[in-house]
């Protein structure tokens, strides 16, 4: 047999290695003589010495087994481990030896065997500053020398927890490569937890973005779990990863039994699993960790030919990565903001706390950005007499474990940046290098990229200075391309060109057309280097100028800056507006200064200076300015939900107006005017609640200083969501709403019998009473609570909002019933004006306006006249709708009273299993199911209105778009939701017409009906006209003999959901609290909808579900998903038996009194798979 | 346009004709008739109460830009609307794709 070499062995044929060394030695039952003193008791390395031929053994049987390649003993031969047993002198011979005995059974064999260097992750974590880099970097360089020079084929770091271990260990092997003048390939695997991280926390995308960077050979996992747990893991490295993949699993997850650890899988169910995740998703090296022994190494080598090498797709998408996980340098929409205020240059609260040595406040810095949405963070920490070596190494250590996004390490010393490198156990970026003074130092800078693994960014500046026009942009570009890619051997996308922007702010003639050569060179960058990505620091443009008009150049210089194709955006993401907020005036103006355009302005810059020396009313109008009066600074506060600077503004008028004045004159006519941009549709919800959230904190610093309390109320209203009804978040947005624009509202809360609320009003009166609910039986009840009102003598104007109402509804069938007026709030502006009215004497003038549209049927009903009997809530018709011919072609019901539209000879598919069955998922998985546009348009209420379709494009990209972002890595930094799920396959038949019967698991197979066992009854109504459809139509009759199938499903997003969005809305964190509850709610929705794909694969009717997400949430697919409470089950009482066939309490979900789900963020559904089942209306 | 006019708007899979006055709301005809077309969320982004035009598109209301970014992002042919959108100036027959 030809000789081959590991690196080719590993391209022809999927490599098998050894299984447990550990396991095997311990086998032997090792005593103090054994080790050679008690001082020695443990050290399994002095084995390799004292009893090599234990040692030899194990690699024999292994390589008997069938292994290719077996892994030295090892381990923890380190200077770090070995110090333990003051051996640490020991380390190079007994690694040598180690190699040697391995080397020698290897070459008793015909065939070409391999020895591996085991390289343990020793005892100490470096990225939690249990041992310094100095200590950790020899410690292995000196085994690595040892194993090197003993003969090993590769070594394998192995077992790696921490990201920072491997970059040290990879950069030893590399050094000690070099000393000894031999290259061999350097494996890489790390381990995984079952809590689905390495234990200081990276997960898998962060891993391979650090690790891919080192160019190591192999990349893989072993120990902690069994082949389950892993696969998910693999099945991304196999996609993702360009080099080959290792799988050396536990044998199981370990389990305690008698206090003895043990392994569950034996051989052959060991070797299935792995063999399974080798033919799903291509593996190229095979083998065992903890609990395998040579019998599971013979099961793998069974099962080895079934398999193919495979190629790697290396799918990789170029990302930066933190500890804990990565940004892709393609992230959607674009740019990635990198945060620029943790930089002593550009942020005095930041150079202050360093000057402080206030290391704790910088963290903070940093920590703001995240939540202020940077996806990286520039780190610059040179200040004049400080050791910026030591600044930059003590704020890293910090930043490491305490910020989740990737760092930029901004220095121009060589030193500090290597210093930083080593401390940033993730993939940075470096930031930067230029050809200022020639190229020699951007080569030590790109060596050290390349010996940790670092991104570049890259100046357009060469040794005749700083490149002004789109041509010498281009020309240091070609040159700094040819380096780092052409040379270095970068990826392009690793390559991050700055081409520099300069100052408008001047008027110097030279610089006018700056930003124009700037935007024209990122345009021609993009079409030359498509890969490469293009980084500003954005604020350099408007350098000079007031904030106000920095923050309009600066907003604009970006959007025109990503049009062209601009990837990174150096910046301070709190401070840069939406296009759309920008008035068109604005707009016109700065945009001639940006493009030079003297056509319309001959000289913009000095109209802006004008413009915003002047305290104008134009100015006003788009925000306040620095110089605008403090009247027009609150009232802008407030229209643009300015809520960190309203207090002081608020506090700052105090010296001229009353406090009642500010609320009553200044502050309400700014939500004035919110609420008609509201209601003329150029603002959205979100951006209300951000207003409201001011006017909150405005209205706090004033309260004390008003001296009758209720003197600025101008009414209050009792607000209820109805008994049986749990929704809460409408009602709140109408407390918001009023209660910033004037008046007090007493919140009840949810499921509020009437007696409840007419108790309040009796106690503490009000003006009006609203009452909330949200589902269809909450419109019923809520006419009912008026003719309890009506009966005992109420007249008080009743307000009633919720989706399932109808104007006509309200206004005609409600009122009929009650004396006093009843008005219906199609939102919670419509409410305020409707309490405007109430309260100012506007009654009669809302009535009038009713009457005009309904005629007499929306009179008043009068008291004693009280309907009980009719509690329906169909709608009474809007006048003049008149049914001109009703068909002839009725369809007729069969024999048992269903439809014959349906039909009755589908087949019925086999479930996976009859039961129930508990899954949990990630988050990760439910967000590809999230309707994204439901969510955006409908939950959080970004409706286009009157914006243009760029301007509302706009709004998605910068607020809607960013906020989902944000709120993604909220919910996974704090654990916010918990997603479980239960489903279920029961069999079940239709009866009588509309009932459906459910029966146990066990009786799946009886052909007589009697002989099964009912568990449950679902019974429906059923459709009076059109294609009369019950759900019952789609199960198969009992009479037939045969059962169908009926799937049940529950989930839910755990508890935290509520109580968290709860705590925001009680803090007054209004659009916090509805972005969450609104996200949340989705989510619970997008894993039903993720459950239901699931059991369609399961029943194998998955052909016909809809490739595209948007199509699929249009019930893209075969069968239905019915909730009750909706139309075509509208009772919500059925949940009940569904939950009880469930077992609910195994995820924490229960009833309330009303039949509603707890908590709030659970959804459950019956799934039919007839294909002619659709969601109808009854 | 008047609000004198009526229009006639059948339902092919009821087999109805209603009649009503011009600029009425799909879903008020559908509540008054008893239609057999089922509405959702009722503010275009849910996608249940897809309808095809089978006569009569240019006697519908234009989309909104919820209705045209949802049936855009659907690639839905061009008789689709969706039925909570839209009020009838004229004579339409409907068809109900939810069956």
């Amino acid at each position: 047999m030809a000789v081959l070499n590991l690196t080719d062995a590993l391209q022809e044929r999927v490599l098998l290695l050894d299984g447990a060394m550990g396991t095997q030695i311990f086998a032997h039952r090792p005593n103090i003589d054994d080790y050679g003193g008690a001082q020695f008791d443990g050290c399994v390395e002095l084995l390799n010495e004292r009893r090599s031929t234990w040692i030899q053994g194990i690699h024999e049987n292994y390589f008997r087994a069938g292994a290719d390649a077996v892994e030295t003993n090892t381990f923890g031969c380190n200077a770090v481990v070995l110090a333990e047993f003051g051996l640490e002198h020991r380390v190079f011979d007994l690694n040598v030896q180690a190699v040697r005995i391995a080397r020698q059974v290897a070459e008793s064999f015909n065939e070409r065997k391999w020895v591996i260097g085991s390289v343990g992750p020793g005892t100490k974590l470096l990225t939690l500053l249990h041992i310094d880099y100095p200590t950790l970097y020899s410690s292995y360089l000196e085994q690595m020398r040892g194993l090197i020079s003993g003969g090993a084929d590769a070594v394998l770091i192995e077992t790696a927890q921490d990201l920072g271990q491997i970059k040290v260990a990879v950069r030893a092997a590399r050094q000690a490569m070099k000393e000894l003048r031999k290259k061999i390939p350097i494996w890489v695997q790390m381990t995984i937890e079952t809590n689905g991280t390495m234990l200081v926390g990276s997960d898998v995308q962060a891993a391979l973005a650090a690790i891919e960077m080192l160019g190591v050979d192999v990349i893989g996992m072993n120990c902690a779990t069994g082949p389950d747990e892993m696969r998910p893991h693999l099945a991304y490295l196999c996609e993702a990863a360009p080099m080959a993949v290792s799988c050396l699993p536990n044998a199981g997850l370990p389990e305690n039994r008698n206090g003895q650890t043990y392994y569950p899988l034996d051989p052959s169910a060991f070797a299935q699993r792995v063999a399974d995740i080798g033919k799903d998703f291509g593996l190229n090296i095979l083998g065992g960790c903890c609990g395998t022994t040579p019998d599971h190494i013979r099961a793998l080598a069974d099962i080895r030919g079934s398999l193919n090498a495979p190629v790697r797709p290396g799918r990789y998408e170029r990302s930066v990565s933190s500890l804990y996980n990565s940004v892709s340098l393609s992230l959607e929409p674009r740019p990635l903001y990198v945060g620029e205020r943790t930089n002593a240059n550009g942020s005095k609260a930041f150079r202050d706390a360093l000057a402080k040595d206030d290391f704790d406040a910088m963290v903070e810095i940093a920590k703001e950005q995240t939540k202020e949405g940077a996806h990286i963070l520039d780190v610059c920490v040179a200040y004049v007499s400080r050791d910026e070596k030591r600044d930059m190494v003590e704020f890293i250590k910090r930043l490491v474990t305490q910020v989740n996004i990737p760092l930029m390490i901004d220095s121009t010393e060589v030193a500090v940046i290597e210093a930083a490198l080593q401390h940033a156990p993730g993939k940075c970026i470096v930031n930067s290098i230029n050809f200022e003074d020639g190229d020699e130092k951007p080569r030590r800078v790109l060596e050290l990229c390349k010996e940790y693994g670092a991104a570049v960014v890259a100046l357009t500046i060469d040794e005749q200075g700083m490149a002004k026009t789109c041509a010498d942009k281009m020309r240091i570009a070609d040159r700094l391309y040819q380096l780092v890619v052409g040379e270095f051997g970068f990826a392009p996308e690793d390559l991050i060109i700055d081409p520099l922007t300069f100052t408008l702010g001047s008027g110097e003639s030279e610089w006018r057309s700056s930003a124009v050569e700037t935007l024209n060179s990122i345009e021609e960058l993009q079409r030359r280097y498509p890969r490469v990505r293009t980084i500003l620091g954005l604020s350099n443009v408007s350098f000079g100028l007031k904030p106000w008009p920095r923050q309009i150049l600066n907003s604009l210089m970006l959007y025109h800056a990503v049009q062209r194709g601009l990837g990174l955006a150096i910046l301070n993401a709190s401070k840069i507006l939406p296009v759309a907020r920008i008035s068109s005036e604005h707009r016109k103006l700065f945009e001639a200064l940006l493009f030079n355009d003297r056509q319309t302005f001959p000289d913009p810059l000095r109209d802006i200076l004008t413009l915003f020396a002047e305290s104008s009313l134009k100015v006003a109008a788009a925000a306040a300015d620095a110089d605008s009066p403090i009247e027009e600074k609150l009232k802008n506060d407030i229209i643009d939900g300015r809520k960190t600077q309203i207090a002081a503004h608020a506090l700052e008028a105090l010296q001229t107006h009353s406090a009642l004045h500010i609320i009553n004159e200044i502050l309400l006519d700014g939500m004035k005017v919110v609420g008609e941009r509201f209601g003329s549709g150029q603002m959205q919800l979100p951006f209300v609640l951000e207003s409201a959230e001011a006017m909150k904190a405005a209205v706090k610093v004033l309260e004390p200083h008003i001296e009758k309390k209720d003197g600025y109320r101008k009414g209050r209203i009792i607000l209820a969501t109805v008994k049986g009804d749990v929704h809460d978040i409408g009602k709140n947005l109408v407390e918001i709403i009023l209660s910033n624009n004037g008046f007090e509202v007493l919140n009840l809360g949810i499921k509020q019998p009437i007696e409840a609320i007419v108790e309040t009003y009796r106690k503490q009166g009000a003006d009006a009473i609203g009452l909330s609910g949200l589902l269809v039986k909450s419109t019923v009840i809520m006419k009912e609570n008026l003719e309890y009102m009506a009966a005992h003598g109420f007249d008080t104007p009743v307000i009633l909002g919720g989706a399932a109402l109808t104007r006509a509804f309200v206004e005609k069938e409600c009122q009929s019933v009650y004396r006093g007026p009843v008005f219906y709030a199609e939102d919670a502006f419509s409410g305020l004006s409707l309490m405007e009215k109430i309260c100012s004497g506007g009654v009669p003038e809302l009535l009038a306006e009713r009457h005009a549209r309904w005629g007499a049927s929306s009179a008043t009903g009068p008291a004693s006249e009280v309907n009980i009997s009719s509690s329906s809530s169909r709608v009474t018709p809007p006048t003049g709708i008149v049914v001109k011919r009703r068909g002839e072609s009725v369809v007729a019901l069969d024999a048992h009273g269903q439809s014959s539209w349906v039909r009755r000879d589908v087949v019925v598919p086999e479930p996976p299993f009859w039961g129930v069955r508990k899954q949990e998922h990630s988050l990760s998985e439910l967000f590809e199911y999230l309707d994204e546009f439901a969510l955006v348009r409908s939950r959080w209420g970004f409706t286009q209105g009157q914006l243009s379709d760029a301007e509302f494009e706009k709004v998605v990209q910068e607020k809607a778009l960013p906020t989902l972002e944000r709120l993604k890595k909220r919910i996974a930094d704090e654990s916010l939701l918990k997603p479980a799920a239960l489903y279920g396959y029961f069999p079940a038949c239709s009866r009588n017409g509309n009932e459906v019967v459910v029966y146990s698991p066990e009786s799946a197979r009886a052909a007589n009906a009697e002989e099964r066992e009912v568990v449950a009854r679902f019974v429906f109504p059923r459709q009076s006209a059109g294609r009369r459809l019950c759900i019952s139509d789609f199960l198969v009759h009992e009479s037939s003999g045969k059962t169908d199938v009926l799937a049940l499903q529950l989930v839910t997003m755990g508890h935290v959901a509520s109580e968290k969005s709860k705590a925001e809305y009680e803090q007054n964190q209004f659009s916090e609290y509805f972005f969450l509850h609104g996200l949340s709610t989705e989510l619970t929705e997008a894993y039903a909808e993720f459950l239901h794909a699931q059991i369609r694969r399961e029943l194998g009717i998955h052909a016909r579900d809809a490739a595209a997400k948007r199509a699929l949430f249009s019930q893209g697919y075969q069968g239905s998903r019915y909730s009750f409470g909706y139309p075509a089950c509208p009772d919500m009482e059925l949940n009940e038996p569904l939950l009880r066939l469930l077992g609910s309490e195994a995820i924490g979900v229960s009833l309330s009194e009303s039949h509603q789900m707890v908590p709030e963020q659970s959804t459950s559904a019956i799934v039919v798979h007839h294909p002619q089942a659709r969601y109808f209306a009854t | 346009m008047s609000s004198q006019q009526r229009a006639l708007v059948t339902f092919v899979i009821d087999d109805l004709d209603v009649e009503v006055p011009s600029n009425t709301r799909l879903t008020d005809i559908v509540e008054a008739s008893g239609a057999d077309i089922t509405f959702g969320c009722r503010n275009g982004t849910c996608g249940t109460c897809r309808v095809r035009i089978l006569e009569g598109m240019e006697n519908l209301s234009p989309a909104t830009a919820e209705e045209r970014d949802f049936l855009a992002a659907l690639n839905s042919p061009s008789e689709e609307r969706l039925g909570c959108q839209f009020r009838v100036c004229g004579n339409v027959v409907i068809d109900y794709i939810g069956s």
